[in-house]
């Protein structure tokens, strides 16, 4: 009875965990999304604060002065590039326009060089001239001597001159290094300086070097007349020296003097002049040489002097002379003054850079002080701040862009508090809701965890004023028989009223709210009781209870009984209340229907328990008292049979053995109904022993060889080595083999017989082979039943009494092994069994 | 703190750079020799010599940058008349490893040349120094040797005899006074083919830069009616000596040099020798800022003037004739 009464237990405990497990899964659920409502609750600023500070953490990676740096940077370049420009071009103009100046000046003094060395040399052509035409033609020689003297003090630069006589022969010569010649005779009427002179007036010789160093140039004049001679002066034009000399060209510059082929004839550094430099390999000098001839001639006025010099260069042509005048300025001293306003460009351009560089910083400064102040503040707001105004009064857009910010701000503050109501109220409700799921939950528990109808409707009842927030309640169950509510349990009662609710015999129809709720199958309520007809009303009042509520008590359309809760304030339950009370009271229903249900079963199984050991008593006493006689019957007959009781004729003898083998299975079938009833009362209990399994075949086998043997089937069998030593019941199991191999022989007519055991993983398998007609697929199950044989006119014939195989098999269950057949019709049958090695007590089947 | 500390030391570079330089010019001390024949040590010395030439020579170069002290040192030496002693002084000269050598005779010249190939010397007044062989040429001299000549040649020499004979047109002996120390055999013999187009007698005395004494004897004896004076040192050194000489036997003169009509002398034709030892100094100072002299060339003289001395005539009973004195350049009277 306990037995049942605990198995009950235990399997509603199980489904109950079960529904229990289910509920608090879906409790953890709301669980879970309660606490993640709570934390946003908690936290909202705090979730919405760390997603924007994650926000704002990469804007903080960037480099906060970029902004800075690229305005103050931009105005810079613009305005140092438009300076620089500027500089540049004004350098470049002011470079082309002081060169050109320098050329022009040079030009200039490149001129007047030329003019005053032409100058000189017509002077020096005149004073010869009036040395020469100052005579008459034919004059003494005497004067004509004079003359040339005074020429030669005149004319400083005049070394000789001479007379030719028309004919072209010299007469005078007067000179300052030799000696004065007169009349020489020498005859230079081929002379060019003779003939052109006289051809032409004027004979100016190409300057010619004497003693390879000094230059000199033959000047020649012809008197007036075909009468008059020629005068041939010898000029040495060292003295231009004093002309060139005094040609200043800047400090490193030169003015000179070169004739047509090259020849330089005058050079402030007399030196050069006398070391007979030719200049015809210069550029300039040879440009300008061959321009004489060609004036289609460019002559570039940047070259490089003889020295490799760059110069600025500047020429004039003396064309009576064919000479030309260069004048040569060093390219740098000449650019010197460009150089230097390049040079105070360039400060003043370091100077404005500067300047912009400063204004431009101050620029940026300007113009990023305001949109920072938005960056941060921006930031701020991001990161929670909502309270954080930016403030900027720039009257543009930047200021727009911060007032847009601070409404943003606001507008987020506003919706967070919002959004924080919205999540209390929520959470308020779920949390509400997850206590009253709970008190289910536990109320479930309970009711699953005790069959205490008492205790459990207490519970029950606690748990629905708990959470109906009502001071008191009370459960009836309800007799559909008698229509009477009993008050089954109470909470937060008081004595007194337990005692009047309890003389009020509430009954059905007797317009209370609890035969209005039984009747109506709903919940009733009562919402003030002061203005209602309750019955026990004024009880109730004095109760301070002003407000109750009845829920039927429902299971399968049955009304077990009726929940009451009370309020001590009037007002109404509601209707999310009304179904949590429905379900409270389904639950105490459910656990009022399972109480009684429990009570019929224990009672039942109480009485059950009770027959079951009335019959094991009955069968014990009824087989001791069956055996008893028997056993005599058969003692006798043995004795009889041996003779004890005189001879008997051999007829005699085979009655009598045919009646001991009548009695003795008789006796069989006495032990096995005996045996089996102790297997179904459960008394069946299991010696444990060590045994040997090949000891138990053996056994088996000596016991059955001769009726296998009298069947002429042989009996095989095969026992591995190193068989292990078993513990178990031995006698059971040796009763087991010899069922087994029993019935292989009965059963099998012609073939063999086959035992094998062997034991592996701790386990013997024995089987029991045979050749018999084999059992169809349908019995194999069912032969191991009581009083089951397979039904078939050969086994019919068999006799047994059908117990064996069902004993065996409890038997082997007991070990905690198992049997079974396995089977092939016409070919044979193998019965197998295997046991633990070490088979423990099992418990009661 | 930086930019104080660089505009500091930029400006303080600026200003000690143009210092700096000069520092490095001054550094370099040029050694510069002047070797006289015949002139007096204490003459020479000092930065204002009383010796014409030498101070023409020291002021030019202080005028050109040398100061003697910071970057000049100038070797005075003085043959005093013995020109054996030339060859001696040049060689301590060289020995000093001066960079110049200024020289006055060809004879000097000569001896500069045989000490050393390779220190630079100046002929401040040279002679015929291609025929000499211590040139190649005027306008190359090639080797160690350039400088300036006192004349275009040996012509020179029969252009002076004809000017005195002009002066003195009945000259009819002539002595050419020379120093023994400066061979000039092709000036005698330039003279003696003008002596004889002139119709002049030439004849050779020949003193030395110390010693007169047989020279004059000479020409006491042989009582010629004109003088010429050679153009060499020592008779410029000792152009007192010979002028007062030249008048005591009332003897027209002709010489080479100014100074010596300055000092009583009759007639000279020649150049300004002072004006040499100023060209001279220009050459110098080329050759000390890195000239090489065998490219430096050789300046020959240009201005060739005729001095004449009318008291000196007077006190000859000369009278000048008119072709003379529209000859003469500067007369003196």
């Amino acid at each position: 009875m306990t037995g049942l009464r605990a198995r009950f237990e235990t399997t509603l405990s199980a489904s109950a965990a079960n529904a229990g497990r289910i509920l608090l899964s879906m409790q953890l659920k709301r669980k879970s999304l309660v606490a993640l409502l709570a934390r946003l609750q908690g936290s909202t600023a705090g979730f919405g604060r760390a997603l924007l500070q994650r926000m704002g953490k990469t804007q903080a990676l960037q480099p906060a002065r970029s902004l800075f740096r690229k305005y103050a940077a931009l105005l810079v370049a613009l305005v140092g590039s438009s300076l620089i420009i500027s500089a540049a071009i004004e350098m470049y103009y002011s470079y082309w326009q002081n060169r050109e100046a320098l050329s022009a000046v040079q030009r200039e003094k490149a001129l007047g060089a030329a003019a005053v060395i032409e100058q000189f040399v017509k002077e020096i052509e005149n004073q010869v001239g009036w040395a020469a035409g100052f005579l008459p033609a034919g004059g003494g020689i005497d004067q004509r001597r004079y003359d040339f003297l005074r020429l030669l003090r005149q004319a400083q630069a005049v070394t000789e001159v001479s007379y030719l006589d028309p004919d072209g022969r010299e007469q005078i010569k007067v000179s300052r290094l030799t000696m004065d010649t007169a009349a020489s005779g020498t005859d230079l009427s081929q002379d060019p300086k003779f003939t052109q002179a006289r051809a032409n007036k004027h004979y100016l010789s190409q300057v010619y070097f004497r003693k390879e160093s000094e230059p000199y140039l033959t000047l020649a004049t012809a008197g007036a007349g075909r009468s008059a001679g020629v005068t041939v002066a010898e000029v040495n034009l060292k003295f231009i020296w004093d002309v060139i000399s005094r040609i200043q060209v800047g400090k490193a510059g030169a003015a000179y003097v070169v004739d047509d082929r090259g020849l330089l004839i005058a050079h402030p550094d007399i030196g050069v002049v006398l070391r007979k430099t030719d200049l015809s390999h210069v550029p300039h000098v040879a440009l300008a040489i061959s321009k004489l001839r060609d004036p289609v001639v460019k002559v570039p006025a940047i070259s490089h002097d003889r020295t490799g010099r760059e110069v600025l260069t500047a020429y004039a042509p003396i064309a009576t002379l064919g000479w030309l005048v260069f004048v040569d300025l060093p390219l740098t001293e000449a650019l010197q003054p460009v150089y230097a306003a390049l040079e105070r460009s360039a400060l003043v351009l370091a100077a404005a850079l500067l300047f912009a560089a400063l204004v431009g910083v101050w620029l940026a400064r300007r113009l990023v002080v305001p949109i920072r102040a938005l960056a941060t503040g921006a930031a701020r707001i991001g990161g929670g701040d909502l309270d954080h105004r930016i403030d900027i009064r720039s009257g543009d857009e930047v200021q727009r862009l911060a007032d847009s910010f601070n409404d943003m701000g606001g507008r987020l503050k506003e919706s967070y508090a919002t959004l924080e109501h919205k999540v209390a109220d929520r959470t308020r409700e779920l949390s509400e809701a997850l206590s009253q799921l709970r008190a289910l939950i536990d109320v479930s528990q309970a009711i699953n965890s005790t069959f205490e109808l008492q205790a459990l409707l207490e519970a029950i009842l606690a748990h629905a004023c708990r959470l109906a927030d009502a001071a008191g309640g009370a459960i009836y169950t309800f007799e559909e028989g008698s229509e009477e509510f009993n008050l089954a349990a109470t909470y937060g009662m008081s004595q007194e009223l337990i005692a009047a609710v309890r003389k009020a015999h509430r009954r059905l129809h007797d317009d209370g709210p609890l035969s209005q709720c039984v009747l109506k199958r709903t919940a009733v309520e009562i919402s003030d009781l002061a203005e209602s007809t309750h019955e026990i009303r004024d009880a109730l009042l004095k109760a301070d209870i002003r407000a109750l509520l009845a829920v039927p008590l429902l299971r399968e359309e049955t009304i077990v009984g009726v929940l009451m809760v009370r309020r001590a304030r009037p007002g109404r339950f509601g209707s999310s209340m009304i179904d949590l009370m429905q379900s409270f009271a389904s639950q105490s229903a459910l656990a009022i229907q399972n109480a009684r249900l429990f009570q019929e079963i224990e009672d039942k199984s109480r009485q059950l328990e009770m027959a079951s050991q009335h019959k094991s008593q009955f069968l014990a006493n009824m087989s001791h008292e069956l055996r008893t006689p028997l056993n005599a019957i058969l003692g006798y007959n043995e004795l009889m049979q041996d003779g004890l009781y005189g001879e008997l004729p051999p007829k005699t003898k085979e009655v009598l053995g045919r009646m001991e083998k009548n009695g003795r299975h008789l006796l069989g079938l006495i032990n096995d109904v005996l045996d089996l009833s102790k297997i179904e009362a459960g008394q069946l209990v299991l010696s444990l022993d060590n045994y040997s399994m090949r000891d138990i075949v053996q056994t088996v086998v000596s016991a059955t060889e001769s009726l296998a043997a009298a069947k002429r089937l042989p009996l095989k069998v095969e026992i591995s080595d190193g068989m292990p030593n078993g513990r178990g019941d031995e006698r059971r199991l040796t009763q087991v083999l010899l069922n087994l191999v029993g019935n292989a022989i009965k059963f099998t007519d012609e073939g063999a017989i086959r035992i094998a055991a062997v034991a592996a993983n701790g386990i013997f398998a024995v089987q029991v082979a045979d050749t018999g007609p084999g059992i169809p697929e349908s019995e194999r199950g069912r032969i191991f039943e009581e009083f089951h044989q397979v039904d078939s006119s050969n086994t019919k014939k068999k006799g047994g009494t059908g117990l064996g195989l069902a004993i065996a098999k409890r038997i082997i269950e007991l070990h905690r092994g198992r049997i079974w057949v396995e089977s092939e019709v016409g070919r044979g049958s193998t019965f197998r069994f295997e046991v633990p090695v070490r088979a423990e007590q099992r418990g009661a089947v | 703190m930086n930019r104080r500390h660089f505009v500091t030391l930029t400006a303080g570079a600026a200003i000690a750079w143009p210092g700096m330089t000069r520092a490095q010019r001054l550094g370099r001390v040029h050694r510069v020799a002047l070797i006289f024949t015949s002139a007096k040590p204490s003459e020479m010395a000092g930065q204002d010599p009383i010796n014409p030439a030498v101070r023409m020579f020291v002021h030019t170069l202080r005028e050109l940058g040398y100061v003697e002290g910071s970057n000049l040192a100038l070797e005075r030496r003085s043959a005093e008349g013995q020109y054996e002693r030339f060859s001696q002084i040049v060689r301590e000269l060289v020995l000093l490893e001066v960079d110049v050598i200024v020289t006055i005779t060809n004879a000097m010249t000569h001896a500069a040349r045989e000490a050393t190939r390779t220190i630079p010397i100046v002929m401040s007044v040279g002679s015929n120094p291609v025929a000499e062989g211590l040139v190649q040429s005027l306008a190359r001299p090639g080797g160690n040797i350039t400088g300036l000549t006192l004349d275009p040649g040996h012509d020179i020499v029969a252009k002076r005899i004809q000017l005195l004979k002009e002066i003195v047109p009945t000259m009819s002996r002539l002595v050419l006074l020379q120093s023994k120390a400066e061979p000039l055999a092709e000036r005698e013999e330039v003279a003696m083919i003008a002596g004889q187009q002139l119709g002049v007698k030439l004849l050779i005395a020949e003193a030395t830069p110390t010693d007169y004494t047989f020279a004059f004897a000479f020409i006491e004896r042989e009582k010629p009616d004109g003088l010429l004076v050679g153009q060499g040192a020592g008779n410029y050194s000792n152009r007192a000596t010979i002028v007062e000489f030249a008048a005591r036997n009332r003897l027209p003169a002709m010489y080479a040099f100014r100074e010596d009509v300055a000092a009583g002398g009759l007639a000279a034709y020649g150049v300004d020798v002072i004006d040499l030892f100023r060209r001279a100094a220009g050459y110098v100072d080329k050759i000390l800022k890195g000239a090489d002299p065998a490219e430096l060339p050789v300046e020959q003289p240009t201005k060739f003037q005729l001095i004449v001395n009318l008291a000196t005539a007077r006190s000859l009973g000369l009278t000048l004739s008119p072709m003379v004195l529209a000859r003469a350049d500067e007369v003196i009277e």
